[in-house]
């Protein structure tokens, strides 16, 4: 495991590199400019602003060439490192040009004599980092990337290319998901995380970037303290899941709106709507930076949209023309093989392929969060942060999900002491509320899973920057040590959290546990996927029916869930005959049944967990008779599949080979686990 | 005097008003996790 971790740390460290190598040459071509001043570069622009903007487009533009290997199936080991040499040749040519860069910035920062409290801060956000880097090391272990962000780039590096796979969120678009399906073809598994950390640490300089431009170096270091140390922020920067990179790009996003979108300068807003598109590609939820986008020109346009509409007209005509310019891809590739540009998130307008009615109501009836009124939207911020607890379904406050109460006591003060009033400040406050607000509104009108508006954290984080340095600068000692307190406060707490979160990872990361423990310790159900792995015939296909450790899977597999799901169409099975036929014809061999907290360890067991108690208490040939029609509610679906295989079961053609013990994992941090039973099948066909 | 004082320091009463709330509010909302918060301590402290 160590050789995994520093070919992971190795092969981040050059493709980062190799992302500012490959960007910096199209940061030139839309040459933006600013204010010149002291610290800057000749083109108006601080050095580290116009870095990141580098990287984030280099990055882009390399993952740009790896998705179109990938659509043409010439995703492989050779064709990777051919493109990663490439980019780092690119970077090697312009060594003259980046090796005085880099000594004038090390030589700025070595210069620097910054006050105590923001060394503290500092040192508070690389307590984190370290804490993060640790977690990203160990093997992954968070539900989201074992089911996809992981699991699927598996797929395609075994694959070769980015084919149409039907399973939901596999054909959602993912930037990052082509970097981790490189990473897993030619690095290591622990690489993705770390690529997934890194671009939390970029978040976090792009968020100071942004303070400091429009507010000040203090806002912009308070923000991104605040940002870094976030329980959401922990949780996520420290598993490969794509969210920082989607909120990275989304802050630089921003930033170019705020530049350049007041005068309608076309680079700034072409750049603005590529960074834009990079983070809807990166993660569905911030395709928010969309609509968001268009409402900050509107809004850094202010009195202007009415004086020249025609400029703003184009502003956002530019601004969604680069937007959608990148998405083009993905959409293209998915409307081509399925209908639905967005498949299955488009099915309400596309009618898409291999989704159904069924699939669509089981989705959107989902629910969390206190309610939908009017009064829980105007307390949407209040319950978010004093009543998270009503969001995360049975897990209580403590999750990542956690907010700090920084933000809610110090956005306020922004406004209260007069920071808006300056022109530059109130600009920025005015920008991202209207970006964090038409987030809210849709976010609120959908499902309220907290990690889904996690695309504004960085934005709120800036706010509440400037209400911390709007409140310590009022000139009232006790006040600015009061604010002081708080945050500070606020700033060991969440270290604590991030320590209570990450501490589980050290034992594995250090060598006090082995793979194995840990893996049985942190992922539910892994047990059978091991099991199927270590007992069953390398020719093996089998059919899974849960929803765990998908990554882990060494034999060939398929998902069987039908909600998760469109290339087995149960509801038009009449009999056991229609799924036999149609498990042959994709090659499965096996059935596995993963065990589940809440179902009885058989077929009708789970039918009865995800179908309703019924399906428990009628006799199976009463069941059967049934399939003759299609199926009446998304339970009916769900547990359709079930009633299949017991069917088979029934009739002697599906052979029960295994039936073992494994765990569900209730909580990573707090280690609860619950005992269940999971079942092996064969098919057993002439 | 208080009227004075208030009037003078309105805004500052405010946001410390506010940040008590919001603090106490925020806080509030763990009562009922002091048991899964010392089992956390337990594991990384060895029984704290």
């Amino acid at each position: 495991m160590a050789a995994d971790i520093v070919v992971a740390l190795a092969f981040n460290a050059g493709l980062m590199a190799f992302s500012y190598g490959v960007g910096r040459p199209i940061v030139r071509i839309f040459n933006p400019s600013g204010p010149a001043g002291v610290g800057r570069d000749p083109a108006g622009i601080r050095r580290l602003d116009r870095g990141l903007f580098a990287l984030a487009l280099g990055f882009g533009a390399i993952m740009f060439v790896y998705l179109f290997l990938g659509l043409g199936d010439a995703l492989n080991k050779p064709a990777a490192w051919a493109i990663y040499g490439a980019a780092g040749a690119i970077t090697l040519v312009q060594y003259r040009g980046i090796a005085p860069e880099a000594r004038a910035a090390f030589e700025r920062v070595r210069k620097q004599r910054p006050p105590a409290w923001a060394l503290a801060l500092a040192a508070v956000v690389a307590g984190h980092a370290f804490l993060n880097l640790v977690g990203a090391m160990a093997p992954p272990s968070m539900a989201d990337p074992l089911r996809h962000h992981l699991a699927s780039p598996a797929y395609y590096a075994d694959v070769g290319g980015f084919p149409f796979v039907p399973v939901i969120f596999w054909n959602i678009p993912g930037v990052l998901h082509v970097g981790y399906t490189v990473e897993l073809l030619v690095a290591s598994e622990i690489a993705p995380a770390v690529t997934h950390f890194t671009f939390s640490l970029l978040t976090a300089g792009a968020v100071f970037v942004l303070g400091r431009r429009f507010a000040g170096w203090k806002v912009g270091l308070i923000a991104a303290a605040i940002f870094y140390s976030l329980p959401m922020t922990t949780e996520l920067a420290s598993a490969p899941m794509v969210e920082m990179g989607a909120v990275f790009f989304a802050v630089l996003a921003v930033y170019a709106l705020l530049t350049g979108g007041k005068d309608a300068d076309m680079r700034w807003i072409l750049l603005a709507g590529l960074l834009g598109g990079l983070a809807g590609a990166t993660k569905p939820w911030a395709l928010l930076a969309g609509p968001a986008g268009l409402a900050v020109i509107l809004v850094v346009q202010g009195s202007g949209v009415l004086q020249r509409p025609r400029r703003t007209a184009i502003s956002l005509v530019a601004f969604s023309f680069a937007f959608g310019l990148v998405l083009g891809p993905w959409l293209i590739r998915n409307y081509i093989a399925a209908g639905d540009p967005l498949w299955p998130l488009g099915y309400q307008v596309f009618r898409g392929d291999m989704w159904t009615d069924w699939h669509f109501e089981k989705f959107s009836s989902w629910e969390t969060g206190p309610g939908k009124s009017l009064v829980d939207f105007v307390l949407g911020p209040w319950n978010l942060t004093n009543e998270i607890g009503s969001f995360t379904q049975d897990r209580g406050p403590l999750s990542g999900s956690l907010l700090t109460p920084i933000l809610l006591i110090f956005i306020p003060a922004a406004w209260l002491f007069g920071a808006a009033r300056n022109k530059a400040t109130g600009g920025l406050l005015a920008a991202l509320g209207a970006f964090a607000a038409l987030a809210y509104v849709v976010w609120f009108a959908g499902y309220q899973q907290p990690r889904y508006i996690q695309v504004v954290h960085p934005l709120l984080a800036v706010m509440a920057g400037v209400g911390v340095v709007a409140a310590a600068g009022t000139r009232r000692r006790w006040l600015a040590l009061a604010a002081a307190g708080l945050l500070g406060l606020s700033l060991v707490g969440t270290l604590g959290v991030s320590v209570a979160f990450n501490s589980g990872f050290f034992p594995v990361v250090f060598g006090a546990q082995s793979r194995d423990e840990f893996l049985e310790a942190k992922v539910s159900n892994i047990s059978s996927v091991m099991w199927v792995n270590e007992n069953l015939p390398t020719d093996t296909k089998v059919l899974v029916m849960g929803l765990a450790g998908w990554y882990y899977f060494d034999r060939d597999w398929l998902v069987g869930d039908s909600a998760y799901q469109g290339h087995l169409a149960y509801h038009d099975m009449a009999s056991p005959d229609g799924l036999v036929m149609e498990l042959s014809d994709v090659g499965v061999t096996h059935v596995l049944v993963q065990g589940a907290v809440d179902a009885e360890p058989t077929l009708l067991g789970w039918a009865a967990r995800v179908g309703g108690p019924s399906y428990g208490e009628r006799a199976l040939e009463e069941l059967l008779t049934d399939l003759e029609l299609p199926p009446v509610t998304p339970n009916d679906f769900e547990a359709r599949p079930f009633v299949l295989l017991a069917g088979l079961q029934a009739e002697g053609r599906l052979g029960l080979v295994h039936r073992g013990e494994e765990t569900v994992v209730t909580s990573r941090t707090f280690g609860g686990s619950e005992s269940v039973e999971f079942l092996v099948f064969e098919l057993l066909v002439e | 005097m208080l009227v004075r004082f208030v009037r003078e320091h309105w805004k500052p009463l405010v946001f410390v008003a506010w940040a008590v709330g919001v603090l106490v509010a925020y806080l509030g909302q763990f009562s009922d996790s002091l048991d899964s918060i010392r089992d956390v301590l337990s594991r990384i402290f060895g029984g704290a």
